[in-house]
């Protein structure tokens, strides 16, 4: 394996986000938690593709007006950045039908817990 | 060099954050260390220079997605039991923990083959990426790159995900209007128990909700301009309506009802759809603003033309958050 250099730094830190949110998903036994882990997930793969749009020395990609010609700005990429606010939109979307499934199955069994509710099922 | 080393530590307090949010007991506790997560993956955007993505970032998840756990577990569980047991912990972290180690292996051999983070030359940079940049001002009118790319080159895309939102929206009300939801406890969770009952912040909230009104409208409108647009002004509208609901008490004494929250829900896809059909009447392709038959430069009706897709994208986010937030948080007396 190849030496993660400094500037890979960063994906080495998202790789860590998913892992804690995988990790929280496979571990922890309660719902909401395990809900939680899941938007640590989410948040790793958005910090992964925002540190794709990044350009050294670049600014934010929003075209300053009336610049001398000749003098080429250099914008971050614009189009990751759209694709992920779309998705962080959705993902609280979605977290709201979770949340919704979750409310209903206490309601249901009485209990968030995994090990309990696999125990009311099979009773 | 000082920009990197700050992105650096602020990913390294998100990952922080993340640990801890996970391994706190109480739950309570748990989401607000989340919103302070969101908060710092905010400010790591900032960092990034991905403003927009920062924007909704604060906003969503800061805001909305902590009002949203919160309900949800103070609607699922008693104060009790908050504080989570240990049970099949024991041999259960270990065996997680083990399955991790090729996972983090893989992910760090791809990392290492990664181009190094601001690379303007990496392959993200080829391709549509440049187009974009060049174009982008010249032909959508909109100085915000970010809202040329999302409203108007990837117009279909931003419809696919505004759909994906709204299904989400009937989603929740579908989870709610089943039949069997049968519980064993009639007497517990009759909905969140709104209003705090203090004339201070009751003053204080009807006071700040014209302006965050006034601002997200200046976020809409000047999305073309400056960091902003539908999304991130339909998320700003939709807090101030779950804060005057949180203050002054649920759905049924708000003007603004869930059926009002449904109607804007639909009426914001179809307010997208119907431009793009309209531009399809007028000969042009669908969502091809450029097409509708106003008496302006062909740049300007692209902005009208975004402008107004923009809005529909406003009012159909506005919608769903009302819509998620009273199915969250009023079970049994919710109409809808």
């Amino acid at each position: 394996m190849s030496l993660i250099a400094g500037g890979q730094l960063q994906y080495v830190l998202a790789a860590a986000l998913l892992l804690v949110g995988l990790y929280g998903m496979l571990v922890k036994t309660n719902f909401v938690r395990k809900l939680m882990a899941m938007n640590v997930m989410q948040v790793g793969v958005i910090v992964f593709f925002v540190s794709l749009a990044v350009r050294t020395g670049g600014t934010p990609p929003i075209e300053i007006e009336h610049q001398a010609p000749g003098t080429a700005v250099a914008y971050a990429n614009p189009l990751p950045h759209a694709l992920m606010l779309t998705a962080i939109v959705v993902s609280v979307s979605t977290t709201g039908v979770a949340l919704a499934l979750l409310i209903r199955i206490y309601r249901r069994f009485d209990t968030l817990d995994e090990a309990e509710l696999l125990d009311r099922l099979r009773e | 060099m000082i920009d990197v080393l700050v992105a650096l530590l602020f990913l390294l307090l998100m990952v922080v954050c993340a640990v801890a949010a996970l391994r706190v007991k109480d739950l309570l506790a748990a989401v607000i260390i989340f919103g302070a997560f969101s908060f710092f993956s905010a400010a790591f955007f900032v960092v990034q220079d991905a403003l927009d993505v920062a924007f909704t970032e604060a906003a969503v998840g800061a805001v909305i997605t902590t009002v949203f756990f919160v309900c949800a577990i103070r609607r699922t569980t008693p104060r009790v039991r908050w504080i989570g047991r240990r049970q099949r912990g024991s041999y259960y972290e270990p065996l997680a923990l083990l399955l991790l180690v090729p996972a983090l292996v893989v992910l760090l051999q791809a990392a290492a083959d990664l181009p190094p983070v601001g690379d303007g030359a990496s392959a993200p940079f080829t391709h549509v990426a440049p187009y974009y940049i060049e174009q982008g001002h010249e032909q959508t009118g909109a100085s915000n790159l970010v809202t040329a790319v999302l409203a108007d080159y990837r117009g279909y895309d931003t419809l696919g995900e505004l759909t994906v939102i709204f299904t989400a929206g009937v989603a929740c009300l579908l989870v709610v209007s089943g039949k069997d939801g049968g519980s064993p406890r009639q007497g517990q969770g009759k909905g969140v128990r709104f209003g705090v009952g203090s004339p201070v912040i009751d003053a204080a909230s009807r006071l700040l909700v014209p302006f965050m009104w006034l601002f997200a409208t200046y976020v809409l409108v000047h999305g073309h301009e400056s960091p902003g647009g539908g999304f991130q002004g339909g998320v700003i509208l939709a807090a101030s309506i779950i804060l005057l609901r949180l203050v002054r008490g649920g759905e049924r004494r708000s003007a603004f009802t869930s059926n009002h929250a449904l109607t804007l829900a639909c009426a914001g896809p179809l307010l997208y759809g119907g431009i793009g059909v309209a531009s399809l009447l007028f000969g042009g392709n669908f969502l091809d603003y450029g097409a509708l038959p106003l008496p302006l430069d062909p740049t300007e009706v692209r902005v009208i033309g975004t402008l107004g897709i923009e809005t529909g994208v406003m009012v159909g986010v506005t919608g769903v958050l009302v819509l998620i937030f009273d199915t969250l948080a009023s079970w049994d007396d919710g109409t809808v």
